[in-house]
């Protein structure tokens, strides 16, 4: 007898249809697995049998032959237990055929024929969706994450007997009801702009990088304030839209990293490695790899703290994503896509001492302190747009009552200043300000022959670089959004000159 | 007889050369001719060689070609000038243990002008980079020669200034004339050539190493009349260098700093010792010269437009780094017209950022 059931597999964060197929037939009783298949996927066998026997049925001592296809994938994981067990039953004659043709079916097996979870239930099931396929069996650790898709019918299950059942009709299994629509949710926590005294400066910075989805370099003593700062960027990006909220779980669902019966993220992630990560930790890779710390910063911030002690092939390895917005990893059995379109912002001390400028503290000497900065190269700096000074604070302003501005209000301004810009770029396939090309520079980025004349003498006279010209304009264009001009005024540039890196660069 | 500059020119590229005994050893051999051809055990006779460095000179005969390697130094533009050269420098000669012979591309310091040199630390502060550069300006502006030692920090600034005014200037290195030293100050080293002179008592090619730097010292205080410290730290170059001058009896004078300065420590140590604390050039030219007289000459400030949102600004900002937040906080100008404001006094030269936001009185004007 032969059967055929439908399962997904995952490459990258994208699910592809696999047909896990089995045939019966009389001859030498062996159990042959074929179909391209990694180590723990063969294991199957001894799952597939152990469960099957413990759930009550009796192995068959025929030939028992599984494929999975397309035969040229690389299958692996551990969610193709389930399916195999389904299968060997339809072809056992267990299983009423009918059902199988539009089911999608994933899940591990236990020795006791028990479901359990498994990695990436919901960029699978948001495939299964694109493909038309109404009904998917999960896991029931699972179903939540699946059930997020929407539009397809999610039946967590927990073990071997209730799948049959559900299939063959005699269950009473109902689809997995999303209990709460997805909201997004205003982030809360101990990271909120308000509890930031002083740093006038920082915090202007943080606004306008926000604003214009800039990357941004933090430059301060040891103890000001960095991480702190860094913490509160998603407090003050738009919460994620559904799509996003998506995109980012499926990340999150690949890399394992979804709380059971969580379902989605719905806040921006803030990813922040040591600076020991290695360069394909962060990447991701690995023989089937994972999405690494610039996929699980997509769509919000990766932070860099003490990015001069990051090695410096760790810090190149984010040039590429950094322009594309996604990562490419190849390896030996494919080459993987991941999303990574991040915000980066880093921090570092001024100097090894972390003293500089205060002479009268520092010890570094010049040529120490030139090293120290040029440890970031110069493709990475000029990615980034906005550099700022966090100084260290004063007691006058720790102890200060006056409350600061909240993360919220913040917010406000931000959403306004990025609705501007949606608008602006709603034709260029762009959507925020640090994206624009030569192109878009020219269209709206134009500047009166005055303003022209003084920004080129400033540039001439502060001795930056004309790679810095294209950030500056950018940096401007986000500052006169917030202010609502649509002018590049004078003023608009002179703090964009301030706010830019080249005082690293020279 | 003629050769014996060629002799001469082997004997200054010995290591060790610059050790105030080599003279001696050649006065002792009766010639570096005679070095030259000595064997070993005729070499361990002279007082002060012993047998490693018989060894050592043996070694260094070997492949020199006397004539050849003479003809390639007159090629290469490079000046030889042994102690008894007419042309050695008379301020030099008079001082114990002066170097068998110099290198110089350029010029010697004219031995009939005033000569001061400028010394200071090489991490020096926004203080330090003014005061450096008023100090080379206006000597300069007064026809004194700067001598130096071209590095990083008051050194290089000094003789920058110096040059930038139209005086000349003179760097004695620490290393081979044909070398520069610190490298990122090539742009100097090129412009000392043309108006002062590249000095060194070091052997082409000898590297910069640190126990030739001291020894250096001697010669950058004994080609000038008077040494003028800004921003020393109590261990420093420059103490070594004031410590030579006292030796060879030139005039020390100090630029004051604030006294809780690190980089004040030396200078206040001299000044308690007698050290001439000065504040313009024409303090200095009053100590070198009795017959100056400066009454009809006036220092004028430059002027300069500003807005008031700027002159505001400008007014709190100092030679030591502040931050934007205390700028604008003392100003009382508001933040974000503060930043522009800046920016602006950047572009006009009056200000400069020394670190990330923080920002320095780069030049002192009157605002109007």
């Amino acid at each position: 007898m032969f059967s055929s059931v439908l399962s997904f597999g995952i490459h990258g964060i994208e699910g592809f249809c696999v047909n896990v197929e089995a045939d019966i037939s009389d001859g030498m009783p062996v159990f042959e697995l074929v179909g391209y298949l990694s180590g723990e996927v063969r294991e199957a066998r001894e799952r597939v049998r152990t469960s099957l026997k413990n759930s009550g049925y009796s192995f068959p001592v025929k030939r028992i032959t599984l494929n999975l296809s397309p035969g040229n994938v690389r299958k692996h994981g551990t969610g193709y237990d389930l399916p195999m067990a389904v299968a060997i039953l339809a072809a056992m004659g267990e299983i009423k055929n009918d059902l199988l043709k539009d089911t999608i079916i994933i899940g591990e097996l236990l020795l006791n024929g028990e479901v359990s979870g498994i990695n990436g239930v919901l960029p699978m099931v948001i495939k299964a969706r694109g493909m038309g396929i109404k009904r998917c069996i999960v896991p029931a650790a699972n179903a939540a994450e699946g059930a997020m898709a929407g539009e397809v019918e999610i039946i967590g299950v927990h073990d071997l007997l209730e799948t049959v059942g559900y299939l063959n009709g005699t269950g009473n299994l109902m689809p997995y009801e999303v209990k709460e629509a997805i909201k997004s949710k205003d982030p809360k926590g101990v990271a909120d702009l308000k509890y930031v005294k002083g740093q006038l400066m920082a915090r202007r910075g943080l606004e306008i990088a926000a604003c214009g989805m800039h990357n941004m370099l933090m430059v301060g003593a040891p103890g000001a304030g960095k991480s702190m700062l860094a913490k509160c960027i998603p407090t003050i990006l738009p919460p994620l839209t559904k799509e996003e909220a998506l995109e980012v779980s499926s990340v999150y669902s690949v890399a394992g990293l979804l709380k059971d019966g969580k379902g989605l993220i719905t806040e921006r992630p803030f990813v922040n490695p040591h600076h020991t990560v290695t360069d394909i930790a962060m990447t991701g890779g690995g023989a089937y790899p994972r999405p690494g710390n610039i996929s699980l910063a997509h769509r919000g911030v990766l932070f860099l703290d003490e990015m001069a002690e990051f090695s410096r092939y760790t810090l190149e390895v984010l040039r590429q994503p950094l322009e594309d917005r996604s990562i490419t990893v190849a390896r030996n059995y494919g080459t993987y896509v991941y999303p990574a379109d991040f915000m980066l912002i880093g921090a570092m001390n001024p100097c090894p001492c972390g003293a500089y400028p205060d002479l009268s503290k520092c010890t570094c000497t010049e040529p120490a302190r030139r090293r120290y900065l040029n440890r970031l190269s110069r493709p990475l700096l000029d990615r980034m747009d906005i550099c700022v000074d966090v100084e260290r604070l004063s007691y006058v302003d720790l102890l200060s009552e006056q409350p600061a501005e909240s993360s919220e209000s913040v917010r406000k301004r931000v959403a306004r200043a990025q609705k501007i810009q949606r608008k602006r770029f709603c034709e260029d396939g762009i959507l925020f300000n640090s994206q624009m090309g030569p192109d878009e520079l020219g269209k709206y980025c134009r500047l009166s022959s005055e303003a022209e004349s003084w920004f080129v003498k400033a540039l001439e006279k502060l001795d930056i670089s004309a790679r810095a010209y294209g950030r500056i304009l950018k940096v401007a264009r986000t500052i006169a959004d917030m202010d609502g001009s649509d002018d590049l005024k004078r003023e608009y540039l002179a703090e964009a000159i301030q706010l830019n890196n080249s005082y690293i660069l020279n | 007889m003629e050769d014996d500059i060629k002799y001469d020119y082997w004997w200054a590229g010995m290591p060790r050369c610059y050790q105030g005994q080599v003279k001696h050893v050649a006065m002792d051999a009766g010639s570096t001719r005679r070095l030259y051809e000595m064997d070993k055990a005729e070499l361990m006779t002279i007082d002060g060689i012993g047998e490693k460095y018989a060894d050592d000179i043996i070694e260094k005969r070997k492949g020199w070609d006397i004539s050849g390697e003479y003809d390639k130094l007159v090629n290469s533009g490079i000046r030889f000038i042994p102690w008894y050269s007419s042309e050695y420098p008379q301020r030099l000669k008079a001082i114990k243990g002066h170097p068998f012979a110099l290198f110089c591309l350029g010029d010697f310091p004219d031995d009939n002008r005033l000569s001061v040199a400028v010394v200071g630390a090489r991490n020096c502060s926004q203080y330090g980079r003014m005061m450096a550069s008023k100090f080379g300006t206006e000597l300069a502006g007064y026809g004194v020669q700067v001598v130096s030692g071209m590095a990083y920090g008051i050194d290089g600034l000094a003789q920058e200034a110096a040059l930038n005014a139209g005086g000349t200037s003179y760097a004695v290195l620490g290393c081979g004339v044909n070398i520069c030293y610190p490298p990122s100050n090539r742009i100097l080293y090129e412009r000392l050539k043309e108006n002062g002179g590249i000095i060194s008592e070091y052997g082409l090619y000898s590297k910069p190493m640190a126990s030739l730097f001291p020894p250096r010292n001697r010669i950058i205080s004994a080609l000038s009349d008077l040494v003028l410290v800004i921003e020393a730290r109590e261990q420093s170059g420059s103490m070594i260098t004031v410590d030579m001058a006292l030796e060879q009896g030139r005039e020390v004078a100090i630029v004051p700093g604030r006294i809780t300065d690190p980089l004040s420590t030396g200078c206040m140590k001299l000044c308690k010792q007698g050290a001439y604390p000065v504040t313009s050039a024409e303090d200095i030219m009053y100590i070198l010269d009795e017959n100056f007289d400066n009454s009809k000459k006036s220092v004028i400030r430059s002027r300069v437009m500003l807005t008031e949102d700027e002159k505001r600004i400008y007014e709190v900002l100092e030679p030591y780094a502040k931050s934007i937040g205390e700028i604008t906080d003392e100003s009382s100008v508001s933040f974000r017209d503060g930043i522009a404001a800046l920016v602006e006094l950047c572009i006009k030269g009056l200000a400069a950022e020394t670190g990330k936001g923080y920002y320095v009185k780069a030049k002192d004007c009157v605002a109007v």
